[in-house]
């Protein structure tokens, strides 16, 4: 995903002169390319997160179309104030780019993970939040944040990743298409069922990487005769929440996917969307399962996959609770 | 706005120490002399008189504390505006203008003054709203006010955003110059000196960096009371800028080094002030970072900073001397 965004702003800065990247000190064989083709556009602006968020707002005042690189919680927790004083009260257009979102960095301990980012980004005034789940939604992320003015903060799993299932629906989409405020939550089909509106047991509201987790628990659950649909959501902030309502009144189940604090994620900012809404709902609104880190740090080391797993927040971790909502 | 009982205005006017006689409101501010007519720039001393008693005033009439801050800054403000800086009242983003930053935003008081002798906002629009409900005078300097670049308040925050306004300024060819002025206990913060790093590793010769050494904060004197911050000077020379202590109160002095060659690196201007200058009783009193003026200090204060030559001080030892090694 990391070098799928810096393949994307190296193509629009040959017709962008505004654009400049940032990199505190972070992204060794990914951002490289953009130096060499941009050199005078490019910064390494050492290991210096605030100072690095204050010259990428100084540059944006002065008319440049600004992305910053780090990874972790760097280039959100450890510099949260100059986000929200110098960008988002300035209106700034920077787009902070996050790589590790979540456990991608998970050996490397609970320093390099990016578990609080959404909830910090989600609360600053001005903010859009997207988190891409694979790289078709990351290409197009990118068009839109090459599009869209203001601040904005693409939070990217790592490297490596595979387009999910519907890829080609959304490469074909365009910036403009994908809205903006960019409000739309791209469906995907849910393995082989055909959910019908009548029978939909178990809607996923995914984003992230962790996306794939969902599909892979949608097909398994299938399997068993349980209708599921997984929808991804790359754009946090603003969120779709008249879909997100639809889906609440027509699904059993609602089911939030994210590897991010129970705290201040997509659950929390979905669960406020349907509470908002069902205070004036006609119709009963679904039960929201909330998958996601509880409030608790991991307490030992371990892969992606296996801090997924401790939290049951992989496929089988997600289809035993999807059980245990259901009743079956 | 929520409209206020007799008993709310009761005790907002306690607050504010006094209450104006017979005047409605503690928005409402003591007579002063009518703003500048349009004309020939005021002498750099002259705007400082000026722009002290805007301060007094406002402040004052506001119940807003920071007085001391804004006085301490009034003569290095009154140099970059009435003299250094190529700004443009007519056309506030004009893009040739030299950029200015307010670091240490609680010294706003003194920026919206200076902007109001300038004829950028309104004076009396000023006089009327600092500090009200409603209005865009926010007690730390802010952007929603015409001539005001970057909102500050927060401090350590602005000389990173002018490391990014020179580089842009280098970027675009263009030669107009970026001032930023600190506090020297914002100095305490370590995101200056990540700023004051990256300047000099690019090299950003357009760069001026003034430090308001008034030597006060929070609970007293910086170095007694906070962090001993020690030769403000030979910090920046350590981290690679041309450096220079000044008289802050002195014109002449303050000219000569703000207008200094640079010598292919960023400059820093550590300006030796008086926190609460030009007023006898407010001069080192930490009491008056938080205070405002009743209206008997008010007039005390407006009749010392309107005597003729109020005494800037000439050049001292301190008058742009280099200081350090040679």
């Amino acid at each position: 995903m990391r070098n799928t965004f810096i393949k994307a702003l190296i193509e629009e800065a040959a017709t962008d002169p505004s654009i400049m990247l940032l990199t505190g000190d972070l992204g060794y064989r990914v951002v490289e390319g953009f130096q060499e083709a941009y050199p005078q556009r490019y910064l390494n602006c050492g290991i210096a997160e605030q100072n690095m968020i204050e010259v990428a707002a100084g540059l944006a005042l002065e008319g440049r179309k600004v992305f910053v690189y780090s990874i972790a919680g760097f280039p959100t927790l450890r510099c949260l104030e100059q986000i929200r004083t110098c960008l988002c009260y300035h209106d700034l257009d920077v787009t902070i780019i996050c790589i590790g979102g979540g456990f991608a960095y998970g050996e490397l301990g609970s320093t390099h993970h990016a578990t609080e980012d959404i909830a910090a980004m989600r609360s600053l005034p001005n903010m859009q939040v997207l988190s891409p789940a694979d790289p078709a939604e990351t290409r197009v992320v990118a068009r839109y944040c090459f599009d869209a003015p203001g601040p904005k903060y693409v939070r990217l799993n790592r490297g490596g990743e595979r387009d999910l299932p519907g890829a080609d629906a959304i490469e074909g989409l365009e910036a403009a298409d994908f809205g903006a405020p960019l409000e739309r939550v791209l469906r995907r089909p849910a393995g082989e069922s055909e959910a019908e509106n009548a029978e939909l047991d178990v809607a996923f509201l995914a984003t992230g990487a962790i996306a794939a987790e969902a599909a892979e628990a949608s097909e398994r659950l299938a399997e068993e005769g349980i209708s599921s649909l997984l929808l991804t959501v790359p754009c946090i902030k603003p969120l779709d929440a008249e879909t997100v309502l639809s889906l609440g009144t027509w699904a059993k189940l609602l089911v939030s996917v994210e590897e991010h604090m129970l705290i201040g994620g997509l659950g929390s900012a979905i669960a406020q969307a349907l509470a908002s809404a069902g205070l004036s709902s006609e119709k009963p609104v679904a039960p929201l399962l909330p998958i996601g880190i509880p409030d608790a740090f991991p307490g030992e080391v371990g892969s992606q996959r296996h801090l997924r797993h401790l939290f049951g927040m992989d496929a089988a971790g997600i289809v035993a609770r999807v059980h245990e909502a259901l009743g079956r | 706005m929520a409209d206020l009982t007799p008993m709310d205005v009761e005790v907002a006017e306690e607050e504010l120490l006094w209450a104006p006689a017979g005047e409605p409101g503690p928005s409402s501010v003591p007579a002063l002399a009518p703003a500048q007519a349009p004309g020939p720039v005021p002498s750099t001393v002259d705007l400082a008189r000026r722009m002290r008693e805007d301060c007094l005033a406002i402040t004052s009439s506001s119940g807003a504390g920071h007085i001391a801050s804004a006085l301490s800054l009034v003569d290095i403000l009154a140099v970059l505006y009435g003299s250094v800086m190529h700004v443009n009242p007519a056309d506030p983003k004009d893009p040739a203008r030299d950029r200015f930053i307010l670091s240490k935003g609680h010294g706003g008081s003194a920026v919206y003054a200076a902007l109001a002798e300038l004829g950028f906002i309104d004076r009396n629009d000023l006089l009327k709203n600092y500090y009200a409900s409603g209005s865009v005078y926010s007690g730390h300097v802010s952007h929603a006010v015409p001539g005001v670049e970057l909102s500050t308040g927060s401090l350590g925050q602005g000389l990173g955003v002018a490391c990014g306004m020179a580089l842009a300024a280098r970027l675009d060819a263009s030669g107009r110059r970026v001032f930023c002025v600190m506090g020297d206990g914002e100095c305490d913060e370590g995101s200056v000196w990540e700023a004051a790093l990256l300047a000099s590793t690019l090299e950003l010769d357009r760069l001026v960096a003034v430090v308001d050494r008034n030597g006060m904060q929070s609970f007293g004197p910086t170095d007694e009371t906070a962090l001993k911050l020690g030769d403000i000077a030979e910090k920046f020379r350590s981290f690679g800028w041309r450096a220079i202590d000044c008289d802050g109160h002195d014109h002449a002095a303050l000219e000569a080094a703000l207008t200094a060659p640079h010598g292919g690196q960023p400059l820093a201007v550590i300006a030796h002030t008086v926190k609460g200058k030009g007023v006898s009783f407010m001069e080192g009193d930490i009491r008056w970072h938080y205070d405002s003026a009743s209206k008997d200090e008010l007039r005390r204060a407006l009749s010392e900073v309107a005597v003729e030559g109020m005494g800037f001080p000439a050049g001292t030892s301190l008058s742009a001397s280099e200081g350090g090694a040679a």
